[in-house]
């Protein structure tokens, strides 16, 4: 994220806090769903502004969301999407790489953290860095299953026949598939344990530390 | 009340010649639209066609504070915009004087 975006979303950060309880659910899930669009981010917040201040003008004059949207939240969010410009095939690039080196240099900083523990654990003073490949595949089903949670969570934002069966049932299925990772994760470091990785804690610190650098560079840049 | 599917088509029209006549902001719109008789059309209706004009330059906005409450977005046309406004009512004459005949000329196989 840029600096001007950054600044933004700052801006409306401390904006929405004026918008009332009784406003805020409906708010919250239109800029969860746009959250999920392929608007860049620049343009969610130039968005997420104009929604900020039509609802504050709306409770001035004493009119709730339902009446400044006119109820058909779903419909207006992808009209709203459809009229702004989307993001370019280099700017889709862009937020890729950036989005991946940043899963990258976290579940490395994790990783990093586990081996610095079980040196420690193991009294070993090498301090060595492994990776097995039960570890690159339970980093590969992270990154599927939580890309997939925010999927969902996005799209389904606006569902207004998400009622409290429909609710509760999403809630177990939610469970389930957690449990199910979980378990997955656990069967790959389990039976996986062919390492692929085995460098100096130090050197892993230094290359995560890049990859951060890197990262950081790449937000930077988008817009 | 007009049904939303009939009113899509000319409702952008209908927003650029409210601006044309005076620099405006959403609500302003939507209340000026419902005074005209499109009946009640809310700001998230008008947001979106805001946005598409924008997009193409034909209209273009200024942050003003409001004697009221928060800052405002007040939207004046610009000549793109003009002159999309002036096809969109040659448009509309055209449509109008054939619906017209269709409507109270009777057949044109008569």
């Amino acid at each position: 994220m840029n600096k001007i975006t950054k600044s933004m979303l700052k801006k409306n950060n401390s904006r929405e806090e004026a918008i009332l309880d009784e406003n805020q659910e409906i708010y919250t899930n239109m800029v969860v769903y746009l959250r999920g669009s392929d608007l860049t981010e620049y343009n969610q917040e130039l968005v997420r502004e104009d929604l900020i201040e039509l609802i504050l003008d709306g409770q001035e004059r004493g009119d709730d969301i339902q009446k400044v949207m006119g109820g058909n939240y779903k419909e207006i969010c992808d009209d709203i999407i459809d009229a702004m410009p989307k993001m370019s095939a280099k700017e889709k690039i862009i937020d890729l790489v950036g989005t991946s080196l940043n899963m990258l240099w976290i579940l490395g900083a994790i990783n990093v953290i586990i081996n610095f523990t079980i040196n420690l654990i193991d009294r070993n003073s090498e301090f060595n860095f492994t990776l097995s490949i039960g570890d690159i595949l339970a980093g590969i089903i992270i990154i599927i299953f939580s890309n997939g949670v925010v999927w969902y969570v996005t799209k389904t934002a606006l569902n207004e026949q998400q009622i409290n069966i429909k609710k509760k049932r999403s809630l177990f299925k939610g469970w389930l598939s957690l449990v199910m990772v979980f378990a997955t994760i656990l069967f790959a470091g389990l039976y996986f344990d062919t390492v692929v990785i085995n460098i100096h804690l130090i050197t892993a610190v230094i290359i995560i530390s890049l990859i951060f650098i890197a990262s950081k560079i790449i937000n930077s840049r988008v817009y | 009340m007009i049904p939303s599917q009939m009113l899509k088509g000319v409702l952008e029209g209908c927003v650029l010649e409210i601006i044309r006549k005076q620099e405006t902001y959403a609500y302003e719109i939507s209340k000026l639209l419902e005074e005209y008789g499109f009946g009640t059309i809310s700001e998230g209706t008008i947001y979106p066609i805001i946005l598409r004009l924008q997009k193409s330059d034909l209209i273009k906005a200024t942050v003003r504070d409001s004697n009221s409450g928060p800052k405002r977005k007040y939207y004046h046309l610009t000549e793109e915009g003009i002159t999309k406004l002036n096809e969109f009512k040659d448009n509309w004459t055209k449509l109008e004087h054939a619906i017209n005949q269709l409507f109270i000329g009777g057949n044109a196989d008569e």
